[in-house]
């Protein structure tokens, strides 16, 4: 493994510094002009991820590809730990609770910075803060503030704290995700109302982080027969009696993030821990889609992004005869038609970004309460026990989700779950067409696993099949923008 | 080429070749390929030698079965049907033993005789190096002394580790655009193997480049003549990618029959996912690709085509051609798998990997599509 990336001479792309968002998308410009700490931040957040990417990750991404294809469950904790320094792990927390407080668009930044060098290992840095999302968009304040402090606590003794969603089953993929399709699923697990809480019994496949997770949000139904109805989601602590982890699978690319088989055998959650009740399970997947969707779109953005920056790479230094590769016209067109895809998907990426932070859930840090909060009050008061008490309460509860139920209607979940699957598909494949076209401009030589660009087209392929199929994706897409007209 | 067999006698090598890898590749290749095995390779490869598959090409005078590219190609895709990699190694071994074929003098028999591997103790297989076009004068072959010795390293080729004899056209340099063919035979001092290019799939058959070091060359070891191989090196050429596309088919063949499997068992949105017009379309555009991969790589080796303008069949073509759909057909198929056909266990995400590397070998698409119309100007 040693010289890796030795290849890399040209002053391009991840080795270029940051922060080049505003050139990248210059309508990004005038925004800037209106609200200049909103980009400021974006630009920091990139110029961080790219350097974290540069001297952390792009080093020994192949040596964690290579450790994990011969043990699935190999994670470089040292690679965590050094991501958890800077706060990468803590992205979407508030500054003042000790996170980096990244915005959607920010955020973005971040997912194409780590990801266009490693998308297995951007998703162990920054997947852990979709548990934070999940409760974010729930915008119950109790539970918020209860994650908040304990992945902080966690983190700061450097102690990893990892979330995982559990909604796939061994017999519904599409199913879990979708209303109509969900109507006449066939569960492969499901809950039952017990004195004091209720009774996990089941199977979850394909969980990312399912195998070190410390908390898991499953999806589970009361009722077999009518899941729809009955879906309701809870928090289940991995250290829960009849919580256990099946085989961690082996997979074609993204070896670095693990992918778990979780099993519940009569495992028992208090009432507490019941996040969603019944009948509410779907809407709160439809939440958490309507905003990762987009970042899944990204990830592909970033891997081809990757591809494409090695081919450049390695043209540039490949000599055929008097000439170098990137000399021959050929391979400047094909470059060239592969950059304008991806500028046109980072615009549409950026874009739903912006949406979010404008639209969506991180709206709520524009509520006036919580924008005082966060600018005057003193930190220690922010993780004191009587804010933590003050969110838990019933009535403080009950008035922020009337809120937030007013600002996140069911209009908006589905317009964002429309948008985002539009991003999603156009991220996804364009990773797979990138990271394969790139292959045959380095041939057979550049393909050698040293070179990192067939690891890119490995990683892409799940991107079309997670977070939805494509098909179920454009099956979104088409409901939300011609349904209604029908 | 090998005798001319009836539509009968091809399906009933086939069904053999068929047989022979449901029996011997099925059951280890999915483990083979997760540690790159080659010595499971080998260990196929050897079994294959009792229903004759290294000779298969290969005159009967010199131990061989005598069958037809036509038949060789066939082999391919049924094999290619379990695994693409094992296939690969046949298909570098099948073009190998071409010139040696072609080629006159006491090299034909002293070559193809043991790699016929009718009657030897041990196993001796072939592989190919064309002539490198990228690197300047990575391979060189001078005289010293009066004796002709070849330098330098060779592009990636496959077979490494096994390869009892390594084909090897180069550029000749007094003579431009002219290449000579040597065969080196397993044991010549100052040959080795560098190390393995850790490609994404074909993983059972070790590529990597030839490092020769000052290797001396044996004048009967010259295939044809010095200076004259181009119309040989053309038809080894050939041959290689007409193999190779009908193994891509083969495999992808697989990845369509598993698609269509899964399809009828998976139920998801309220049916089996079969019902659903999308699976249906891409199923169909699979079954397309098939047909019309197999019929542009069968069609190589009519000797009586239509005189169609720009339509004269080309292996290089119809290797790019096929592999590309073959791609194609890999990616839906896996896409039809959701989650399961990206798990190892599936076998359907190696078969991406696989034709992916298939596509690249000899120069990757839009090379050859360039060069088919650059060398005619």
């Amino acid at each position: 493994m040693e010289g890796m990336m030795d290849y890399f001479h040209l002053d391009y792309g991840v080795l270029a510094d940051a922060p080049d968002l505003v050139e990248a998308v210059p309508a990004l410009g005038k925004l800037k002009a209106h609200c200049p700490e909103y980009i400021k931040k974006a630009e920091e957040d990139q110029k961080l991820a790219r350097r974290f990417a540069r001297e952390e990750i792009l080093p020994r991404f192949l040596d964690i590809d290579a450790k994990c294809s011969k043990d699935p469950t190999y994670i470089d904790w040292d690679l965590w730990r050094k991501a958890n320094k800077e706060r990468l792990t803590l992205a979407f927390i508030p500054e003042k609770l000790g996170g980096l407080g990244s915005t959607s668009l920010s955020a973005i930044c971040l997912m194409e910075e780590l990801a266009g060098v490693c998308m297995a290992s951007a998703a162990n840095i920054l997947f852990n803060n979709f548990g934070l999302l999940g409760a974010m968009v729930e915008c119950r304040p109790g539970i918020l503030m209860k994650i908040i402090r304990e992945m902080v606590d966690a983190q700061r003794r450097e102690k990893p704290l990892f979330w995982a969603w559990a909604i796939t089953e061994p017999s519904a993929g599409t199913d879990a995700e979708d209303a109509h399709a969900m109507a006449s699923m066939k569960p492969s697990a499901h809950a039952e109302k017990v004195k004091g809480g209720y009774r996990l019994n089941g199977r979850k496949c394909f969980i990312t982080n399912g195998s070190i997770a410390d908390y898991v949000i499953a999806t589970l139904c009361l009722d077999r027969s009518s899941p729809l109805e009955s879906m309701a989601t809870f928090i289940v602590p991995a250290a829960s009696q009849g919580f256990s982890v099946g085989k961690v699978e082996r997979k074609c690319g993204q070896k670095a993030s693990q992918t778990a088989e979780l099993i519940f055998e009569d495992l028992f959650v208090p009432e507490e821990n019941l996040w969603e009740p019944p009948g509410r399970g779907l809407r709160h997947t439809r939440e958490i889609l309507s905003t990762t969707r987009g970042y899944v779109g990204v990830a592909g953005l970033a891997i081809a992004r990757s591809a494409l920056e090695r081919c450049v790479q390695y043209a540039y230094q490949k000599r055929i005869k008097e000439h170098r590769l990137i000399d021959e016209e050929w391979v400047q067109m094909a470059i060239a038609d592969m950059i304008k895809d991806i500028k046109t998907v980072r615009a549409a990426c950026l874009n739903f970004a912006i949406a979010v932070d404008s639209q969506h859930v991180r709206q709520i840090y524009d509520a006036l309460p919580v924008k005082i909060s966060l600018k005057y009050l003193p930190e220690r008061f922010l993780v004191s026990d009587t804010l933590f008490r003050l969110a838990g309460s019933r009535a403080f509860g009950n008035m922020t989700q009337n809120y937030k139920s007013k600002l996140i209607t069911d209009e908006v979940v589905e317009k964002f779950v429309k948008e985002g699957s539009a991003v999603k598909v156009a991220g996804t494949n364009l990773a797979m067409q990138v990271t394969s076209r790139v292959l045959d401009i380095v041939g057979l030589e550049g393909t050698a696993y040293r070179y990192g660009m067939e690891k890119c087209f490995r990683d892409a392929k799940v991107t079309q099949i997670y977070e939805g199929s494509n098909q179920a994706n454009l099956l979104d897409l088409f409901h939300g923008e011609i349904g209604p007209k029908l | 080429m090998g005798k001319m067999v009836s539509t009968e006698e091809l399906n009933e090598i086939m069904e053999v070749s068929r047989r022979f890898a449901v029996k011997e590749i099925h059951p280890g290749f999915l483990e083979a390929d997760l540690e790159s095995d080659t010595e499971w390779a080998n260990t196929v490869l050897v079994k294959s030698r009792e229903i004759g598959l290294p000779g298969l090409m290969i005159a009967e005078e010199f131990g061989g079965v005598g069958q037809s590219a036509l038949c060789g190609a066939l082999v391919m895709d049924a094999l290619a049907s379990e695994c693409a990699g094992l296939a690969s190694i046949l298909a570098h071994h099948f073009a190998g033993c071409l010139p040696l074929s072609l080629a006159g003098g006491t090299i034909k028999e002293r070559a193809l005789t043991p790699l016929a591997n009718s009657d030897s103790e041990t196993l001796a297989i072939a592989t190919l190096i064309g002539p490198s076009l990228q690197e300047p004068g990575s391979l060189q072959l001078v005289e010293k002394k009066g004796k002709l010795r070849l330098s330098g390293t060779s592009p990636a080729a496959g077979n490494t580790t096994f390869a009892t004899h390594v084909v090897v056209f180069i550029e000749d340099h007094e003579n431009k655009g002219e290449f000579t063919g040597i065969v080196v035979e397993e044991g010549t001092p100052g040959m080795t193997a560098g190390d393995s290019l850790g490609l994404p799939g074909l993983k059972v058959n070790p590529f990597a480049p030839l490092i020769f070091d000052d290797v001396e060359i044996d004048e009967e070891t010259i295939i044809g003549e010095r200076g004259k191989g181009r119309a040989i090196w053309e038809k080894t050429r050939n041959l290689l990618d007409s193999l190779l596309a009908a193994a891509a088919i083969g495999t992808a063949r697989s990845a369509y029959l598993k698609a269509h499997t899964y399809a009828q068992e998976r139920f998801q949105y309220g049916k089996f996912i079969i019902h659903h017009e999308e699976i249906q379309r891409m199923l169909g555009a699979m079954r397309l690709k098939l047909s019309v991969g197999t019929a542009a790589y069968t069609r190589l080796f009519d000797q009586d085509v239509l005189k169609l303008p720009a339509s004269f069949p080309d292996a290089g073509l119809a290797k790019v051609y096929c592999t590309e759909s073959a791609l194609e057909i890999a990616l839906d198929a896996i896409q039809v798998h959701g989650g399961y056909g990206y798990m190892h266990e599936y076998g359907v995400e190696k078969i991406m990997r696989d034709v992916k590397v298939l596509q690249l070998i000899g120069g990757s698409s839009p090379k050859v599509l360039i060069s088919s119309i650059a060398r005619e100007i």
